[in-house]
């Protein structure tokens, strides 16, 4: 169609076709409901990933940027007829950026009945520290 | 809660319609429990038929087998429990709350093909799966043709019981 035009007309360039969903590797994914609090060591972040077995979870720390991925399998074999559907079986990813306060180094995580609970540790150097003052001329 | 599309590379613009949803999510929620206009099922599941079985099939997230109970009276299975938050933390440490709690129940009709005797359940990965079996003389059966001999005896029919649809 570019070519076939006038090439004294400066026409902007033609937006590319979508691609296929399945080729450009896009993906429809849930965005898990989660609930982050403060507790005296930091910060507990606890989602909802139900039938993510603990083995399919990848939690992922890179340029301060947690990315939490879980992927999701259903009981159901595959030759079961779907009678009544409010709910369908779509991966998890939420990804966050992560603050310097948090020590990214002593993350911990704990999966247990489709529910993951990071504890985000508050950096030492957050933390309130004395300074100490010298008196005295210096000699 | 409706999938987004999440496309690995362009994290910003995945950020901004992850956003998006989500405000449009919340504020439909909100609509429609305010205005009446039919709140949605809580917690949403889904009802599967296989040729020897139905499975009721609820996400639960944290629900273990003993904060669960399941009844069957008269063709009618509720499945009932009750998310309670974290104990002993103050409310005002929140940031951020999105995770649901308290008590839930769900009811369906069983229909009259189901073996009430044979239904069990499991919890996994905070998957709650109900297998309600069928009755042995409701399940696909087949009858065996002889290649008969005489033609006097009338021809055996191939028959099998046909499932009739219980939506």
């Amino acid at each position: 169609m570019t070519a076939s035009q006038p090439t004294g007309n400066p026409t902007p360039a033609p937006a590319p076709a979508p691609a296929p969903a399945a080729a450009s590797g896009h993906v429809f994914v849930y965005s898990p409901a989660l609930d982050i609090r403060e507790s005296p060591e930091g910060l507990v972040l606890e989602a909802d990933l139900p039938g993510v077995a603990p083995e399919n979870l990848h939690l992922v720390v890179e340029n301060n940027v947690l990315r939490i991925y879980g992927k999701v399998s259903w009981p159901i074999p595959g030759d079961a007829r779907l009678l009544y559907e409010e709910v369908q079986p779509a991966d998890f990813f939420r990804s966050f950026i992560l603050s310097d306060e948090v020590d990214t180094d002593r993350i911990e995580a704990d999966f247990q009945d489709g529910v993951l609970r990071l504890s985000l540790p508050r950096a030492a150097k957050t933390l309130p520290r004395k300074i100490e003052v010298r008196s005295g001329r210096p000699t | 809660m409706n999938p987004w599309m999440w496309r690995p590379g362009a994290a910003s613009l995945g950020d901004l319609e992850r956003q998006m949803s989500h405000l449009l999510d919340f504020t439909f929620d909100l609509v429609q429990r305010h205005l009446f206009l039919g709140a949605k099922p809580h917690p949403a599941g889904n009802l599967y038929e296989m040729d020897s079985e139905f499975c009721l099939l609820i996400p639960l997230p944290g629900v273990t087998a003993d904060r669960l109970d399941i009844q069957i009276v008269d063709n009618t299975l509720t499945v009932r429990g009750e998310r309670q938050p974290p104990a002993s933390v103050p409310e005002d440490s929140y940031r951020r709350q999105e995770r649901w709690h308290g008590p839930w129940s769900r009811t369906l009709e069983l229909p009259p093909r189901v073996d009430v005797s044979q239904i069990s359940a499991s919890v996994e990965n905070g998957l709650l799966l109900v297998r309600l079996p069928k009755l042995p003389q409701m399940q696909p059966q087949r009858v065996a043709i002889h290649v008969g001999s005489s033609h006097a005896t009338p021809a055996k029919v191939r028959t099998e019981v046909v499932e009739r649809n219980g939506r």
